[in-house]
């Protein structure tokens, strides 16, 4: 498994274009690792419709004056302000306290799996999609964390951003076949996105699910399918396997069972939106022969505008 | 060891594991191929549904047939079937080995030897006596097996040469059956397949044995009758077994010249199908076709396919005059009219004056009522009469008169005309006439001393006149022919080497019928066959001893026979050859006739079927060939399919890589190797460019070539020997050639090098027609061949080597010039440096070239240029002295062989000198032999 994906790595080298020697050679030097910069360009082509919080709160920059209320503290008052009027004038500055925002990237065995017609794993977009929505998140000043990893501290800047791409790039040994959602200390009042395909068992994602819910973090979640698994494109004499090979199941006409499969995929879908809409979460669907753009600016809005 | 046809199986008892093949069948049909297996992260969601349906699984028929041909091919495999098994021999009893040996064996005797070579190895491996025996030979009273060590026969194996005759089979069939021990031996008979008139006496015979091996030669043997001449042309038929198959042969027609014996022509006989005879045709202009001294089959050497020939064949030209005037009108009345009719037939007839017919050096002349003659016409007459010419006069109303005046002179000078066989009485004699006496005369029988004997005289053939000659004491031995009443009609005597003939009637129908009858064209016949030198062709009494002259051997080549031959009865020729009478050419008192294998055009009849006890092989046919390897590979490639088959079954595709596909590629390459024909356009295609790159060097560079033999050691000498020689070149001439080239003669065009080398080794393989024919045209067009037989060394002092006849056999078909040793002072002993011998390896062995044409006076310099495109340069020089041995050098420059004793130095330097001289004769051509001339130039123009 580890070879292949230094395999895919390679070739995202190549398929970036022009520029791929230098590129190779900073990955090479650890300097910007290629999801990184990839991860930016996305965000590049987003972060210039999205502006900053519009809410008063610690910060340098000016935001508003206000009446004075009772429990203001002295310090507060803006002298000069209330010299010119009876009343007395605090001056407010424009909230700039960062935000927490938790990434978790499913990175078991099941998101490796890409069909055949597909260009890039699951493993891959989730990845992407991470990194993009922290460069995003990181310009804005937020702090990010990614859940599961040693980066889960959250932290802001360059440094933070290099980090959460080595590790994305990596990929750690001893992953199981199928993820689910780490029970982290989320920061109250954080957000949290999880990245995954949600195939695992039942019974090991939901309580996960409910239990950030339950430490009182929002967010989203992003179911990121292939299309293979969304078509069921099989037919004849097959054995199914998990990707760890951990579950099997054979069949001796693979096509009789595609709308079986299909309606317990939509029930999964069902049940994950349920969840979302119980714990105030939102729920995407984004499936890796579409291009990321949608899903971050989707996914943008989302975070963002809940920060707002 | 099983065996079905021909084929066997070395460990039979395998065979039983094909009958579990019905098992595995059954087996495989059971376990189909496992499913494919998918990795997909939906399978949780997929857990615990049910099929819709339950279908049974079936290997796929195809994979069923598929891998128990696999299990078959294995198992023949192993089984080890052999094709053509030489099974080994059963019994240790005595081996006898029987050898046709006759004519009909020469043409493949290598083969042959080897086969009893062979057979021989095979008895002494088995420790088993041998008796050897060849029954090409006179029978011998009292045959016994000679049972000796199978080593001991080796020497006279090897040493066997095959007869001029047929095998002796029914002498040998009494002689063989009837030896004691037969019965224990086992017999291997290598026959050629002619019944030579036995009917399976032999083979009937040896079936007595303990075990009866007839080995049949691979290619029936072709054979010439003698030549005949029907209807004025001169034909000659190949003989075969009737086969379906037509076949074309080619008869080479040999001519003994000035300077021996040459080809004069190529002809085709054409065998259809179904026919054993087939006539050709010798079409050549009368001075060559009078030069043919044999007709043999080209690349058939065997005494059957050499027919000699003999003055019966040879066309005479006769020369006729009239002393009168000649008139179309009075055709009848001619004199010439009857000659001219009987004469048409059997020989070739020119007309004219008697010193013009004397130019074309006519065998007779006929003078037909010439009475004088003048002074250089009578000396002219007598000188030719003198050197064998026959002259036959016929009497008439002129020469009577001329007997007159004779008679006049004779009476005082009495002297005789040595162009007349008898003085002549002064006028005439006229019987049955209305003054005569009596009626007229009829022809008394021949007798024995007459030519004519044999002959019988119709009664109605009268004589009103003739001319009467002079009473003497040897008129009656002169006398050939005679009237009733005893007067001559036919005289003639002996003048020096020739003969004068009279007959005392005229050439046409006045003094009597004779000319009207048939009796005259088989007397004028008679006549003609008699006359050139030697006598007739035609055998002579029963009883006259003929005294053998010129004897073939087995392989057809004639040499002067031995002194001590006894000479046969003339009666014993009309039948076949055999050891007392080998075929040849044999001489009597006048006769000089060709005894050939075959007098008449008969089929050859195939011999009787062999016994059933026998076992029956062919020549080279039946080697042993194993065929499990191709089994093996088979069930290999078998299997790479299944693989691929299993492979896309279970849902794995195989997606084209390139550097998989050549690693694929790479490990099917022992398989590729068994069909080579899958990758030969690529490598033909390879070759043009190669042929293009080559052809570019050796047109730009001065390129010396060697020929291609196929044995790989000669090869290597005669390349390195080349490239020896264009270093000694470069470092010593103007000539600077680049690395030799190999050419092989049937794919290479040759015109682009001046000299070829061609080394002659006994395995060579026979030019092809269309090779032999670019060789003719690269010699036409100025190329020299230079040919090494490389025995030297092994030749008899002043003879030939045994390559020599591979030599033959090579060249057979090419247009060579007549050839000569290279004489004193030729161009080719000055070109460079001054030599006079020319060694190689080998001291000794002659060198042979073009003969030095005689330089006739009247050719211009234009006309010698036409006659000679090769500009001097003889196009083939023949020796055997292996050069390229002594000018071989490695890539280091070393000497690879060692030349002559101690050193070899100085040996060596001519032998690179003459490489020299070699080359420079072939690219300067005459410029050099005109600078021979020059001191002679100068001298001259001094004067």
């Amino acid at each position: 498994m580890a070879d292949r994906s230094t395999d895919t790595t390679a070739k995202r080298v190549e398929r970036v274009g022009a520029g791929w020697l230098r590129r190779d050679a900073e990955r090479i030097s650890g300097a910007l690792p290629p999801l990184l910069a990839e991860a930016e360009r996305l965000a590049a082509s987003v972060a210039p419709g999205v502006h900053g919080r519009r809410q008063a709160g610690s910060g340098e920059t000016f935001w508003q004056f206000r009446t004075a209320q009772p429990g203001d503290p002295h310090q507060s008052v803006d002298w000069r302000r209330s010299a010119r009027s009876d009343q007395m004038y605090v001056r407010e500055m424009e909230w700039e306290a960062a935000q927490t925002v938790s990434i978790w990237r499913d990175d078991a065995l099941s998101m490796d799996f890409k069909s055949d017609r597909a260009a890039r794993s699951k493993s891959d977009r989730a990845a992407l999609l991470s990194l993009a929505i922290a460069v995003l998140l990181i310009r804005g000043g937020e702090r990010v964390s990614l859940l599961g990893t040693d980066a889960e501290r959250p932290g802001s800047g360059e440094n933070q951003l290099q980090r959460m791409g080595a590790i994305l790039t990596d990929t750690r040994e001893k992953r199981p076949d199928f993820g689910a959602p780490p029970r982290a200390d989320f920061a109250r009042g954080g957000r949290a996105v999880f990245f995954s395909d949600f195939m695992g068992a039942r019974d090991e994602i939901f309580p996960s699910l409910t239990h950030a819910a339950e430490a009182g973090v929002s967010g989203a979640y992003v179911q990121i399918v292939d299309r293979a698994e969304e078509t069921f494109p099989f037919d004849g004499r097959l054995i199914f396997e998990s990707m760890g090979r951990g579950v099997k199941f054979e069949t001796d006409r693979a096509r009789g069972l595609q709308k079986e499969y299909k309606d317990r995929l939509a029930e999964r879908r069902r049940d994950l939106e349920q969840t979302a809409r119980r714990c105030g979460w939102r729920c995407l669907i984004h499936r890796t022969d579409e291009s990321p753009r949608k899903a971050l600016l989707w996914l943008y809005a989302a975070i963002a505008g809940g920060l707002r | 060891m099983l065996s079905v046809g021909a084929l066997a199986f070395l460990n039979p008892w395998l065979l039983a594991a094909l009958a579990a093949l019905p098992a595995l069948w059954l087996l495989l049909r059971a376990t189909p191929p496992s499913p494919a297996r998918i990795s997909f992260p939906g399978v949780r969601l997929l857990l615990g549904l049910e099929d819709p349906e339950k279908t049974p699984h079936r290997t796929p028929w195809w994979l069923l047939v598929l891998r128990t041909l696999i299990a078959a091919a294995a198992i023949l495999a192993f089984a080890e079937p052999v094709l053509n098994p030489q099974a080994e021999r059963e019994g240790d009893g005595p081996v006898v080995l029987v050898m046709d040996g006759g004519w009909a064996s020469a043409h493949d005797w290598e083969l042959r030897r080897e086969a009893a070579l062979a057979e021989l190895d095979r008895a002494e491996r088995a420790e088993r006596p041998v008796s050897f025996h060849i029954i090409a030979a006179s029978v011998p009273e009292d045959l016994r097996l000679e049972l000796r060590p199978a080593a001991r026969w080796r020497g006279a194996v090897e040493a066997a040469q095959p007869a001029p005759f047929a095998p002796q089979r029914l002498g040998f069939a009494g002689a063989l059956g009837a030896a004691p021990g037969l019965e224990d031996a086992s017999v291997v008979w290598l026959t050629d397949g002619l019944s030579h008139g036995d009917d399976g006496a032999l083979a009937d015979a040896l079936a007595r044995a303990d075990g009866l091996r007839m080995i049949y030669p691979l290619v029936p043997p072709v054979a010439l009758s003698a030549p005949r001449i029907e209807e004025g042309e001169l034909l000659i038929s190949a003989m075969r077994t009737p086969e379906d198959a037509s076949q074309t042969v080619r008869i080479g027609v040999f001519g003994r010249g000035d300077i021996g014996e040459r080809r004069l022509a190529t002809l085709e006989a054409v065998f259809e199908g179904g026919e054993g005879v087939a006539d050709a045709a010798v079409d050549l202009p009368l001075e060559l076709r009078n030069q043919i001294s044999r007709f043999a089959i080209i690349s058939q050497e065997s005494a059957g396919a050499t027919a000699l020939t003999d003055e019966s064949v040879r066309r005479r030209r006769v020369g006729l005059t009239s002393g009168a005037s000649e008139d179309g009108a009075l055709r009848l009345v001619s004199n010439l009219h009857y000659l001219r009719a009987a004469l048409s037939e059997t020989a070739d007839v020119v007309e004219g004056g008697i010193e013009d017919l004397l130019q074309t050096n006519p065998d007779v002349m006929a003078l037909a009522d010439v009475g004088r003659l003048t002074g250089p016409e009578r000396e002219a007459l007598e000188a030719w009469v003198e050197a064998g010419g026959m002259l036959i006069r016929f009497a008439g109303p002129r020469l009577a008169r001329g007997a007159d005046l004779a008679a006049a002179d004779a009476a005082s000078l009495s002297e005789s005309d040595p162009l007349l066989p008898v003085n002549l009485r002064a006028g005439g004699r006229a019987v049955g006439g209305a003054m005569a006496w009596g009626a007229p005369q009829a022809i008394r029988d021949f007798n024995r001393e007459s030519p004519f004997f044999g002959l019988t005289a119709p009664r109605e053939v009268t004589v009103t006149r003739q001319i009467l000659a002079r009473l003497g004491p040897d008129l009656a031995e002169k006398t050939w022919a005679a009237l009733e009443d005893g007067t001559p009609l036919v005289t003639s005597s002996g003048v020096g080497a020739g003969r004068v003939i009279l007959f005392h009637v005229t050439a046409n129908a006045e003094w009597s019928s004779l000319p009207l009858s048939g009796l005259f064209v088989d007397m004028m016949g008679r006549l003609v066959s008699m006359s050139g030198a030697g006598g007739a062709g035609e055998l002579p009494d029963d009883v006259e001893p003929m005294r053998p002259v010129a004897l073939m051997d087995g392989f057809g080549r004639a040499s002067a026979a031995e002194g001590d031959l006894t000479p046969v009865a003339a009666a014993r020729l009309k039948d076949a050859p055999a050891p007392d009478a080998p075929p040849g050419l044999y001489a009597g008192a006048q006769a000089r006739v060709a005894y050939n294998l075959f007098a008449e055009p008969v089929e050859l009849e195939a011999a009787a079927p062999a016994p059933l006890s026998a076992v029956v092989e062919r020549l080279e046919g039946r080697t042993e060939q194993r065929l499990a390897h191709w089994l093996i590979g088979f069930a290999l490639i078998l299997l790479a399919i299944d693989l691929l088959a299993a492979l896309w079954l279970s849902g794995r595709r195989i997606r084209l890589n390139p550097t998989a596909a050549a690693l694929a590629l790479a490990a099917l390459s022992p398989l590729a190797a068994l069909s080579p024909l899958a990758f030969a356009p690529q490598a033909e295609a390879q070759e043009v460019e190669v042929d293009l790159e080559r052809a570019l060097i050796a047109a730009n560079n001065t390129v010396l070539a060697y020929v291609v033999t196929g044995d790989d050691q000669v090869d290597r000498i005669s390349e390195a020997g080349l490239r020896g020689l264009s270093s000694y070149l470069t470092s010593r001439t103007a000539i600077e050639p680049v690395e030799p080239m190999a050419v092989n003669l049937e794919t290479d065009d040759l015109s682009l090098y001046p000299m070829i080398y061609w080394p002659i080794t006994e395995r060579q393989p026979t030019p092809s027609d269309e090779a032999s024919a670019r060789l003719n045209e690269f010699m036409r067009n100025g190329g020299m061949i230079v040919l090494d037989t490389r025995d030297a060394h092994l030749a008899r002092a002043g003879g030939t080597g045994p390559n020599a006849q591979a030599l033959r056999r090579l060249v057979a078909a090419l247009d060579f010039p007549p050839l000569a040793y290279v004489p004193q002072e030729h161009v080719l002993t000055r070109t460079f440096y001054l030599l006079d011998r020319f060694p190689g390896r080998h001291t000794g062995g002659r060198v042979w070239l073009q003969a030095p044409q005689r330089t006739d006076e009247g050719l211009d310099a234009a006309d010698a240029l036409i006659a000679d495109p090769n500009d001097g340069v003889s196009p083939v020089i023949i020796g055997a002295a292996d050069w390229a041995s002594a000018w071989a050098v490695d890539q280091n420059g070393d000497f690879m062989l060692p030349v002559g004793r101690s050193n070899g130095f100085r040996q060596r330097e001519m032998a690179f000198r003459f490489g020299v001289n070699l080359v420079m004769y072939a690219l300067t051509g005459n410029y050099k032999s005109d600078q021979v001339h020059v001191p002679a130039l100068l001298e001259r123009l001094g004067q």
